[in-house]
């Protein structure tokens, strides 16, 4: 069957690809890891081996970024293997966009296998399916047989061409359009690391245990762990003594093939914002489940959701926008951004959901990780991710202090929640 | 198995201390694992750093074109008697200097800044050489580059050592009145031949009361926070 994908292919940058790319910078990484941690040392032969068959199936993945004249886009290069590679102590470089930078990177150390994904080519979804057919070819490589289901795709079939569309322009059909507002968020402040450090703080807890500490509220694990996460910010904003506290706020991405169904594995998300004001008074735990509860509901419908996608189309098909030279347009998505993506937030909380994978990958598998990279003035960054038993939250920034994490990782342990905490921090 | 006796989270058998409050294990039972390897790798890798040297090459090749060709054209065409391509080429010169440098030599702040302030000098030396104006060039222009200099060094120094921003503003208060009182004593005496301040000491007196204002606050912590509270916006 004919794989190969003719050189020429090129692909224009989806919605959330052009802000990304047009944010990349040294201060923020637009670079995110998903690693599994195996039930045996890697073998990294093996795993070259997996990553060169696993690729073709994903030409999405097999390219570069070049900079157009009007917008960045996608040059297919059929060639691009990834070189699996020793896993480094700061993860999530940033990328340049170079000939030899290459937007996916795979990496390994002792039991875990990572890889990096710039974010303007997948979000999480696309990249856990990249991840969960790399995992079950690696395992195929050391002889264990692994269907190919439950995300697990056939390296020996060919790419669908659904798999990347640009799903945002399919949607973009509602009459309305709608943007997002918000007022100057809380940002935790610190001194920052040394040019580039990315410190990880990671819990490590049993998803009975999440599940029933959060079932004292009614309460999903995601809307527990945001609720408690804005506790815990409100809290250290309040140890700072400031005469005017700001609202705290959580960007929660949404993955939008629930409401639109899409097999892509490019970019298809909006971020729903959660909010609590302090200056309205304290809040006890039980309210803020409510809020972050309600307020995502209320966020995620089909209808306000297509409003939002419509909004961002509509603005990249802008008559005016689509002539302006990229330097200068990506100068004013850069402002855009700061100004509506970043000032209103005071930290991401992702959580992709739980990594199912055939049982005969799953007892191979200990745990799955995912961490975020740095953004502007380094902050910590939020992500989780359940893989069987095991649920795992990481704490990603370039502060020196630890303050967030470790207000939250306290809190979880007083809620009864045995917490295991990994770091790579220097002592 | 150890846990943090502060934070109760289970440790990392590697984990000399707690990562969330620096507390050292001390657990007889189970010592530091120091054999095995720790959850993350130690290897750092440094990022690759941004190719701005083509950015500087091409500006450099803009410039030296425009300066070139205004040169040729001024010579061989347009007005030959009028030397108007030196202009061009001094102005060139100076952008490229401000522009293209940096990105040719990574250079420390304050040696990039002497280096715009002597080609800015070096620009207004080719003008006054041109137009025989070496008067005012000496007079005049080195002095007030002088001053001007003065005023972006004192502001780099706090944007450098990251001062608070009352710290900032008293810094910048008290070079701007040494600038204004300088200004006016060489435009005086450019002018006139002697020095008779009057605007520049109303500005300073306004600045020097200012000053003391945010001087006594920045002295002062409940001050500060009196004035936090009362002034928020």
């Amino acid at each position: 069957m004919e794989k190969k994908i003719p050189a020429e292919v090129w692909y224009p940058l989806d919605n959330a690809a052009m802000v990304y790319s047009a944010i990349q910078r040294d201060d923020y990484s637009a670079v995110y890891r998903f690693s599994a941690v195996m039930d045996e040392q890697v073998d990294p032969e093996a795993l070259q081996r997996a990553v060169n068959r696993v690729m073709p199936r994903f030409p999405g993945f097999q390219v570069r970024l070049r900079p157009g004249v009007f917008w960045y886009y996608f040059d297919g290069d059929p060639t691009f293997l990834p070189q699996v590679e020793p896993d480094i102590a700061n993860p999530c470089q940033p990328v340049r966009f170079s000939a030899q930078d290459r937007l996916l990177r795979v990496f390994y150390y002792e039991k875990r296998i990572s890889i990096e994904l710039f974010h303007a080519m997948a979000d999480g979804s696309g990249a856990l399916v990249f991840l969960k057919t790399l995992i079950g070819e690696y395992l195929r490589q050391k002889g264990i047989e692994v269907p190919c289901a439950m995300g697990v795709l056939d390296p020996e079939l060919p790419p669908e061409p659904g798999e990347w569309e640009d799903a945002y322009a399919r949607y973009a059909t509602s009459r309305v359009k709608r943007g997002t507002k918000g007022s100057l968020a809380f940002r935790q402040k610190g001194i920052p690391e040394p040019f580039y450090t990315l410190n990880i703080t990671m819990g490590i807890m049993k998803v009975d245990a999440l599940k029933a500490a959060a079932k004292k509220y009614g309460a999903t694990i995601t809307e527990y762990l945001a609720a408690g996460l804005i506790q815990s910010l409100l809290a250290l904003q309040h140890g700072q003594d400031l005469a005017r506290e700001r609202p705290v706020a959580l960007v929660v991405p949404i993955d939008l093939r629930h409401f639109f169904p899409s097999p892509t594995m490019r970019n298809f998300i909006l971020t729903a914002r959660v909010a609590i004001d302090p200056e309205l008074g304290e809040y006890a735990f039980e309210e803020l489940v409510e809020i972050v509860r309600h307020s995502l509901r209320l966020q995620m419908t089909r209808q306000e959701l297509q409003a939002r996608i419509t909004q961002n189309v509509a603005l990249q098909k802008s008559p005016i926008l689509r002539w302006v030279p990229r330097p200068l347009k990506n100068r004013a998505i850069a402002l855009g951004f700061w100004l509506s993506g970043e000032r209103p937030y005071s930290t991401t909380f992702t959580n992709p959901g739980v990594f199912k994978v055939p049982e005969s990958m799953q007892e191979h598998i200990q745990r799955i990780e995912v961490v975020l990279g740095q953004s502007y003035r380094g902050p910590a960054n939020c992500a989780a991710i359940s893989c069987g038993e095991t649920f795992t939250f990481s704490f990603s920034g370039t502060l020196k202090e630890c303050d967030l994490e470790r207000l939250f990782f306290r809190w979880l342990v007083r809620e009864g929640v045995p917490v295991k905490v990994i770091s790579n921090r220097k002592e | 198995m150890s846990y943090c006796v502060n934070c109760g989270v289970e440790l990392d058998p590697t984990a000399s201390v707690c990562p969330l409050c620096n507390t050292p294990v001390m657990n007889p039972k189970a010592p530091v694992d120091r054999e095995s390897p720790p959850p993350f790798p130690l290897v750092r890798r440094e990022v690759e750093p941004v190719d701005r040297r083509s950015l500087g090459l091409l500006l450099t090749g803009m410039l030296g074109a425009v300066a070139i060709c205004c040169g040729l054209l001024n010579f061989l065409a347009f007005f030959p008697q009028v030397p108007w391509g030196w202009y061009v080429a001094g102005a060139a010169g100076l952008i490229w200097v401000w522009a293209a440098l940096p990105f040719l030599v990574h250079m420390k702040f304050r040696y990039c800044l002497a280096a715009d302030l002597v080609a800015t000098a070096g620009f207004l030396a080719l003008v006054a050489g041109l137009v025989e104006g070496w008067f005012w060039y000496l007079e005049l222009a080195l002095p007030v580059i002088g001053l001007t200099s003065f005023l972006v060094a004192g502001l780099a120094y706090c944007r450098i050592f990251h001062r608070s921003r009352l710290t900032t503003l008293l810094v910048f208060l008290g070079i701007t009145a040494v600038y204004l009182l300088g200004l006016e004593l060489v435009l005086d005496y450019f002018m006139e031949g002697t020095y008779h301040p009057t605007w520049s000491l109303i500005a300073a007196a306004v600045i020097l009361v200012f000053g003391a204002i945010f001087l006594t606050v920045r002295l002062r912590p409940r001050l500060r926070a009196e004035f936090r509270r009362r002034f928020h916006s």
